[in-house]
């Protein structure tokens, strides 16, 4: 029988220690980001907390100037696809690139990011940032 | 991961179709002051008499309605709409697959049928995104939504425990599709830029000619003229397309208005006797994924759907489709065309920049003018444009008519979520 656990507070509970977690496949060795209870990969469901390297990515975007209002605070901003040394690919917010350049930002993909929290008041969020 | 793909145990055809004319409840002649009901009963009304039966003909009924809850202030909405169909204590079933509804929603109704469980099956969708009915109040009874409350309401349909949070763009699939596209094939972003706006001037040439498509009646070219431009492409350039992404202009992306579409299909062996020209359906497929697994192109959520489909139908994409409809909310015309296998790999971007997706053209795409065009009315326009198909392949579509009147062809729709949602339609021969 599958432990229950309640991962999504498990995640958030993690970021807020600024720790980017993840779960492994024990049989498969694939990784769930986020995590969900089972292996999408080789429908395992043995697997185990890990944290993730925060390397990767960024292969393509775009440009937010008008975000919902839970996101206003963080406009303008560039949203991405970033994949992940481990494996999977996830969208969240890009920092330390120019919004208004995104001609450059173009030329630069695939561009090198690391992850990173962002403080949302009552939690935190899995952003990436390029890398200098 | 792979799946088990099985066919049809009975063929199923499409008989009927229906949808009403997309505009805004609040303004447009045609749908003024009418409420989810009206507007999906006289699409379904509409497909009924296409299909020449009544309400009483028909075992049990689809009805797609994404936004049930917070647009229309109404969950579980068959029970509420079984009556304006007149299909009171017969079988009824919401759903809800976002924009993808109501082409889900065939396969639905075929699987039903291929099974032996129902012989006739109406499946149909509502949305209303332009207003909302005040709180408590009867449903006539509306106001005005602005956008910005309007993409708030629909990104409910982005997985809330770790996509939402993420901070959503509303053309945040556009930008990521098309600068994809673009890295893939080494392009500029000015040829992107032009290849979108050439999509554009097609999707306006086709919408023009639908009288269901009530927002727009002006080509490109007309509406460019008026505005002092020569060229058109300048016009398309120009401070009256704005930038609202980083490659995301306001006329390459879906105007979000109200409509109801309705199809009715039945066993492929009693179509005959009902309408001489039975449309079969012969291959449908669907995904589901949130959509921050997707990066790269082909999409897995496209590439999964079309797959599942073409097995299903038998066909070879690459040959066997006279008629594409790529759902076109965000500029995908040229990504997922080419997951569809209606363009080859890096090929779709010149196919279109060459007018060559029009209704006169070579590779004809949506030709209700598409999302951008005719408008959006979130779970109706599958269903509109597999209605759409339908009259192209039995030659009914007057002056956006293709020729040769298609024999094959293949509907393709994205949901938020995400969902994707493929269906197959084959002339009778």
């Amino acid at each position: 029988m599958v432990k229950m656990q309640p991962f999504v507070k498990q995640w958030y509970d993690f970021l807020g220690e600024d720790k980017v977690m993840g779960l492994r496949c024990n049989r498969c060795g694939s990784y769930e980001f986020p995590p969900v209870p089972v292996c999408n990969n080789c429908s395992g469901t043995d697997l185990s907390w890990v944290e993730m390297s925060g390397e990767g990515k960024l292969l393509t975007f775009a440009e937010n100037p008008t975000p919902d209002a839970p996101f206003v605070d963080f406009a303008p901003f560039i949203y991405g696809a970033v994949v992940l040394k481990e494996g999977p690919t996830f969208h969240t917010m890009i920092l330390g690139v120019d919004p208004e350049d995104t001609a450059a930002l173009y030329d630069k993909l695939p561009l090198s990011v690391k992850a990173e929290t962002q403080d949302r008041g009552d939690h935190k969020f899995v952003v990436f940032r390029a890398r200098k | 991961m792979a799946i088990n793909i099985g066919g049809l145990r009975e063929g199923v055809s499409i008989i009927g179709v229906g949808y009403t004319p997309f505009g805004n409840v609040l303004e447009t002649p045609e749908i003024k002051d009418m409420t989810e009901r009206e507007l999906f009963a006289f699409a379904a009304l509409e497909a009924m008499e296409d299909a020449g039966i009544e309400a009483k003909d028909i075992d049990a009924f689809y009805f797609g309605h994404a936004m049930g809850e917070t647009l229309s202030h109404q969950t579980a909405g068959s029970a509420a709409v079984a009556d304006w169909i007149g299909m009171r204590n017969k079988p009824g079933f919401r759903h809800d697959t976002a924009c993808a509804s109501t082409n889900a929603g065939l396969g639905y109704a075929a699987t039903d049928i291929a099974s032996g469980v129902r012989r006739v099956v109406l499946s149909g969708g509502v949305e209303i995104t332009g207003s909302r009915p005040k709180e408590g109040k009867p449903p006539h009874i509306r106001e005005p939504m602005i956008p910005e409350e309007l993409w708030f309401r629909t990104n409910y349909g982005a997985d809330q425990a770790y996509w939402y949070p993420s901070g959503l763009a509303p053309a945040y699939m556009l930008d990521l599709a098309v600068i994809a596209y673009g890295k893939k094939y080494g392009l500029t972003l000015e040829q992107l830029d032009d290849a979108l706006n050439a999509a554009s001037i097609s999707n306006r040439r086709n919408g023009v000619r639908n009288p269901k498509a009530t927002t727009f009646k002006k080509e490109f070219a007309e509406e460019a003229k008026e505005h002092g431009f020569g060229d058109v492409n300048e016009y398309l350039k120009s401070r009256f397309n704005p930038k609202i992404g980083a490659i995301a202009r306001m006329y390459h992306l879906a105007i979000p208005v109200d409509g109801a579409s309705a199809l009715i299909l039945c066993p492929a062996s009693m179509a005959k006797g009902l309408t001489d020209h039975p449309i079969d359906v012969i291959g449908f497929g669907s995904t589901a994924n949130v959509y921050y697994h997707e990066a790269e192109l082909p999409w897995q959520l496209d590439q999964g759907a079309f797959a599942q489909a073409y097995e299903m139908a038998k066909i070879n994409p690459h040959k066997d489709v006279d008629y594409m409809s790529i759902h076109d909310c965000m500029g995908l015309q040229f990504t997922s065309g080419e997951a569809a296998g209606y363009f080859h790999p890096g090929e779709g971007w010149r196919v279109i920049m060459e007018g060559r997706t029009a209704f006169d053209g070579d590779r004809p795409l949506s030709t209700t003018g598409g999302r951008t065009v005719m408008g959006h009315a979130w779970s109706a326009s599958a269903g509109a444009e597999i209605a759409e198909a339908v009259r192209q392949m039995r030659g009914l579509c007057g002056t956006r008519q293709i020729k040769p009147v298609p024999e094959v062809s293949v509907i393709h729709n994205i949901g938020h979520g995400a969902h994707c949602s493929v269906c197959v339609l084959r002339t009778r021969s």
